[in-house]
């Protein structure tokens, strides 16, 4: 055939179209159809028909037509918009799809259900039939704009590269760069020696800039690309297994590296499937169950914790846990009592096993038990991980976390101690500033341990030690990061924040795989690579840390109870701090902040001692009658002070989260304390307004 | 016979089966991270791979100075052996020896270097020649 090469640029074009068609159609589910859009669509099928028929490929030509023609009716307001006809398009599309995909054979195609069809809805409107022969004409006037229009849309095309090739030349980037930096270093010399060389290594610099951020670009996709495919998925699953479904996508702008989006497409599908199949209950069931008659589905993409999560969503009746434990025992997978050990969400697992499934019969849908067994598989070769939580009637949620591995991640190069660390910028709140003059303001030492003052916060900063072996005082540093993650929030110093770069996750190098702190590994800008940080794995070392913190320099504590037999814990945070080499506790949620002060500030009048505290004189509150042992004191503020009180304590020696058991709540002469147990300590704590009123 | 090629760390001479050898490089620049453990040198950008680079230094507890221009880097390839590929440092990439089977002396005591348990082997020709057992030493490292 002469005109083979022809008929595979209309294909690939054909298939473009029918893309954006799709698109269109997809998003205007729910609302109207707006005017750009049936013109953009007018414009998509009839460049379709337009090459089909230089290649007499009729069907095409046909089927484009008669949608056209209800298209230029829907535009000329002579018909309304109805899901009907929303579904008849995207049924248009599908067939064309195939006819497009077997271009040899679309001949062979039947058209004519489709086409009946839209005739009938051009027909149904007969009314109006006479105002459209007007405006026939215009249409035909109109045809050569739409052309021209055309043209112009191509130029905004995309056309399809083999990965293989994306990766090479994303890899011959990165060469580039290194040499290109290279080369600079070597130059950077004899700059004046050779005229023009300034210029000429500015201009490389920015192009191989360029070419580096648009190489970036092209590795990811956005994910819409397969979540798009879903709605007429599910309408196909709706159709043939009689069920209304109503899908909702939530996305927005999330991007996965090509090869996640590749393997997503089955896990995904396979999933809805389920929802549908075996989740969601028919519509009379459905009723008496107080639900809506139709299904919902939904699908949610969104970034959380440097991780891309979807979540599919329905609102079906549940996984039944009785049933699966039943067949769990029935095929001798386990054994009864093994079952009931399990619990609820180890139950669920069990779906996860080859060949498990509480069906059956084997239907066209189901039943044959390779389904999540694969879509565990698949998204575990991306690095990814599937979660299920269930309740029964009330639905089911499948939750992919695709790893940041392969995505591209906003991060912050950061330098600590000259070593160039990269961190995911959704950990970081803030970079603040700790110079010499307002150190003290800003850090609060307590017990050797710092605490950096954040908003209302005080919060604990992480020795950098651990992470890069060497040591260095705090007070060298310059910058601390506050760095948030799911379980808390946490300082880490460093020496400065460098930049901030789209950065592509490379999974930890074999050898290093072990190692807690850091996540994966990248390629900068400037060709080096950077570990990342992983800011849950500091913080396992931190709260370790924390745990393990012993009072050991106060052998003043000689009272020691086992605290076994004692359970009832407090459920707030205490501040515990020592006076008149007691222990003392405060519940954190009451003091607004914690100072320290120079014993020969506190000043003496009558009976009472005041100190002038940035201004503002304030009364001392005492625990202790004689507080002359040390030379620095610190000062606790309680919230809500009105009388400008504040209490001197003689050491800080932490904050402790539930840890403190209760022993006895004393009533009588000093009745604001209850007596507990902090790691074999007694600690008294201490109601602090209670304490003020007394004053 | 079978191929060795040969290097020397603070005057020992070492070697490592030609057949593991993916490449030499020298010249390059490398993400220093020796805090990760005691052999592991740092991180190389080798054409758009992260390479692991290790060093032999830790062996003479010695800190390894690494200079881009002075040092040199042998990478091994991916192997039964090598469960993906890395590097080390050496002072100098000295030659390829062949050599027979039947002359290695397999006594590896006595040998004169700080550790001898990643040794598989030693040569004598010239001098003596250590062949590395490429798995005891990332363990080691």
């Amino acid at each position: 055939m002469q005109n083979e090469e022809f008929i595979m640029d209309f294909v690939t074009d054909a298939k473009k179209h029918l893309k954006n068609i799709e698109e269109i159609l997809i998003n205007v589910e729910e609302v109207e159809l707006k005017n750009d859009e049936v013109e953009k669509l007018l414009r998509l099928f009839h460049s379709i028909k337009g090459t089909a028929v230089f290649f007499s490929l009729d069907k095409i030509v046909d089927l484009s037509n008669s949608v056209e023609e209800v298209l230029q009716k829907i535009k000329n307001e002579d018909c309304h918009i109805n899901n009907e006809i929303i579904n008849l398009f995207l049924v248009a599309h599908d067939v064309l799809y195939r006819f497009v995909n077997d271009i040899r054979n679309s001949e062979n195609y039947s058209i004519e259900e489709v086409i009946i069809e839209l005739n009938n809805i051009l027909h149904n409107k007969q009314i109006n039939e006479k105002k459209t022969n007007k405006k026939e004409t215009n249409k035909i006037v109109n045809n050569n704009k739409i052309n021209i229009e055309n043209n112009k849309l191509m130029e905004n095309e995309k056309i399809s590269v083999d990965i293989s090739t994306l990766n090479e030349l994303f890899n011959y980037t990165g060469e580039m760069v290194v040499y290109k930096n290279r080369l600079f270093d070597m130059l950077r010399d004899h700059y004046r020696e050779i005229n023009g060389l300034g210029l000429l290594l500015q201009n490389i610099d920015r192009a191989t800039r360029g070419l580096q951020d648009n190489i970036m670009k092209t590795r990811m996709q956005s994910v819409k690309i397969i979540l798009n495919k879903f709605p007429s998925i599910t309408r196909e699953f709706s159709r043939q297994l009689n069920k209304e479904i109503k899908l909702k996508i939530y996305e927005k702008d999330i991007y996965l590296d090509r090869a996640v989006i590749e393997v997503l497409e089955d896990p995904l599908t396979q999933i809805i499937r389920n929802s549908a199949v075996h989740g969601l209950e028919d519509s009379i069931e459905r009723l008496n169950n107080n639900k809506t008659e139709h299904g919902n589905i939904s699908i949610k993409a969104y970034y959380k914790s440097g991780l891309v999560y979807i979540d599919i969503l329905d609102d079906g009746k549940g996984i039944d846990i009785e049933k699966i434990k039943k067949v769990t025992v029935e095929r001798d997978i386990l054994s009864p009592l093994e079952v009931k050990k399990l619990s609820e969400e180890e139950i669920i697992k069990i779906i996860f096993k080859p060949g498990f499934s509480t069906e059956s019969n084997v239907t066209k849908f189901s039943g044959r038990g390779v389904g999540m067994d694969v879509v565990k598989t698949n998204i575990e070769k991306i690095g990814g991980k599937i979660e299920v939580y269930s309740k029964k009637g009330i639905g089911t949620t499948v939750r992919f976390v695709l790893p940041i591995k392969i995505s591209i991640i906003k991060a912050l190069i950061v330098d600590v101690n000259k070593n160039i660390i990269t961190i995911p910028q959704n950990y970081v709140l803030e970079v603040i500033k700790i110079i010499d003059e307002n150190y003290m303001e800003k850090i609060v030492n307590i017990k050797n341990e710092y605490y950096i003052r954040y908003r209302d916060k005080l919060i604990q900063i992480v020795d950098s030690y651990p992470l890069i072996k060497e040591k260095k005082d705090l007070g060298k540093y310059n910058k601390i990061l506050i760095i948030k993650n799911g379980n808390g929030y946490y300082g880490l110093s460093i020496d400065d924040a460098l930049d901030i770069e789209d950065i592509i996750v490379k999974p930890l190098p074999f050898y290093i795989k072990d190692c807690d702190f850091y996540s994966g590994v990248t390629i900068l800008k400037n060709g080096m690579v950077s570990l990342i940080l992983d800011p849950n794995g500091v913080l396992k070392s931190l709260s370790q840390s924390i745990k393990n913190y012993e009072l050991t320099n106060n052998n003043d504590f000689k009272e020691k109870i086992s605290s076994k037999k004692l359970n009832e814990k407090n459920d707030f945070k205490v501040l515990a701090f020592i006076c008149d080499k007691k222990l003392f506790g405060i519940d954190m949620s009451k003091i607004s902040h914690l100072d320290n002060i120079n014993f020969n500030e506190i000043k003496n009048d009558k009976n009472s001692e005041f100190v002038n505290h940035k201004g503002k004189i304030l009364k001392l509150v005492k625990l202790n009658s004689d507080y002359s042992c040390s030379k620095k004191k610190y000062l606790v503020f309680p919230k809500e002070n009105n009388d400008n009180q504040t209490i001197l304590v003689d050491e800080i020696v932490g904050i402790y989260d539930n840890k403190i058991i209760n022993v006895e709540k004393k009533f009588g002469k000093n009745n604001y304390e209850i007596k507990g147990i902090l790691e074999n300590k007694i600690i008294r704590i201490i109601d602090i307004y209670d304490l003020l009123r007394r004053q | 016979m079978r191929k060795y090629l040969t290097f020397s760390i603070e005057n020992n001479i070492y070697g490592v089966d030609l057949e593991l050898v993916k490449e030499i490089s020298s010249n390059v620049k490398i993400t220093l991270v020796d805090y990760i453990s005691k052999g592991f040198l740092g991180l190389l950008n080798l054409r758009g791979n992260v390479i692991s680079i290790f060093q032999f230094y830790f062996l003479y507890n010695r800190k390894q100075k690494f200079s881009s221009k002075l040092n040199k880097l042998i990478l091994l390839k991916k192997s039964d052996k090598v469960p993906e590929i890395f590097g080390f440092v050496v002072d100098e990439v000295l030659e390829i020896i062949d050599f027979d089977e039947e002359f290695v002396n397999l006594d590896v005591l006595n040998t004169g270097i700080p550790d001898n348990s990643f040794i598989k082997k030693v040569i004598c020709s010239k001098n003596n020649v250590f062949i590395i057992d490429i798995e005891k030493f990332i363990n080691k490292a």
